[in-house]
């Protein structure tokens, strides 16, 4: 926009609306040019350097953001961009989880639904089974197990004495 | 000597990030979160509210990430995001400044204020006493440097609109703090 002396809006360089624009800008925007709106900050620098009466405006609204940058500033600290990190993506997510939402999530290998089920089913049952089991039905398997072997004479500790020691 | 490998965009890491890409949630993490946090921060003054405020915004990009618009900027909807979280506490606080008293009671001496410290927290104060959104334009135009058609986005309003949030807060501003420079008290 530099050396063009239309303003954007159809102002002319020299005019007082113009001049009222630019202050209008400053008072807006600030004394910082590269705030300013991208289209007008021509205008409003060939303005400052044409008109004096500006400087006073400029020199106020610097003063102004002088001040303002004296606002204390927060950074996030390091333990809070992990904490947000850790809480959008969750660790497991990357791990097993993943794995298996990719596999059970994919029409190719979309099978292996009722497969695992299955198979999760047995294992379930297995482990039902053995925690479960009646400890009177277990003392019998273990007898049954001894007869198999040792035959109906083995049974219980042999009494000292007894020939077979 | 070894150039260094240009900056991957925002948007092409938007488009690693749709894919669940953490590291790509890690990057604009990285990038954008001070604006954010320090956005919110001179929104609600107070630092703890702000990192709430960043940790559930970012939350929020990586829940949205699927149905992200390319048309949309990353730093401005994060933005526009963390303004309406803010707002939405001003709600539920009911009265914002009951953590900021105005300036104009019981200002200090002069020689006090010029301690950098209180400064800060005078001008802290003086935002905060601004209503909402003529808060909400400073932080985005002055603080967070975001072009007026940005600053207007974020905000849902027009140009005109964002200005005159910006004139009439800034004319405030210079009212309240005019004791603390000998410029901002001329007319």
């Amino acid at each position: 926009m530099a050396g063009n002396d239309t303003h954007p809006r159809g102002f002319r360089l020299g005019d007082a609306t113009v001049n009222v624009r630019a202050q209008q800008i400053l008072a807006t925007y600030g004394a910082a040019p590269q705030r300013w709106p991208l289209e007008e900050r021509g205008t409003v620098l060939d303005a400052l350097i044409q008109d004096p009466s500006i400087t006073g405006a400029h020199r106020r609204e610097a003063a102004l953001d002088e001040v303002l940058a004296e606002a204390p500033r927060h950074a996030p600290s390091a333990a809070l961009l992990t904490r947000i990190r850790a809480g959008a993506v969750p660790a497991v997510r990357r791990g097993w989880r993943a794995t298996l939402a990719v596999l059970f999530s994919t029409p190719s290998v979309g099978f292996l639904r009722p497969l695992s089920a299955l198979a999760g089913a047995i294992v379930l049952g297995v482990i039902v089974g053995a925690i479960w089991a009646p400890a009177d039905d277990a003392n019998a398997m273990a007898a049954e197990f001894v007869n198999l072997a040792f035959g109906h004479d083995f049974q219980g500790e042999p009494a000292f004495g007894s020939g077979l020691e | 000597m070894k150039a260094l490998p240009a900056a991957e965009s925002d948007d092409a890491l938007m488009q690693r990030l749709k894919g669940g890409d953490g590291a790509a949630f890690g990057e604009l993490l990285g990038r954008h979160a001070g604006a954010v946090a320090g956005f919110s921060y001179r929104m609600l003054g107070n630092a703890a509210e702000a990192d709430d405020i960043a940790q559930e915004t970012f939350l929020r990009l990586w829940r949205g990430r699927e149905k992200w618009e390319p048309r949309a900027q990353v730093r401005t909807w994060l933005l526009r995001v963390a303004h309406n979280l803010c707002i939405d506490r001003f709600r539920r606080r009911e009265v914002v400044t009951n953590e900021f008293p105005e300036v104009a009671d019981g200002r200090p001496s002069p020689a006090a204020e010029l301690q950098s410290k209180q400064v800060g927290r005078i001008v802290l104060e003086a935002l905060a006493a601004l209503p909402e959104r003529q808060r909400s334009a400073i932080g985005l135009v002055y603080y967070e440097g975001l072009s007026n058609v940005e600053a207007a986005e974020v905000l849902g309003v027009s140009i005109d609109a964002l200005e005159s949030l910006l004139s009439r807060g800034r004319r405030s501003l210079r009212h309240n703090l005019s004791h603390l420079h000998p410029h901002l008290g001329e007319e």
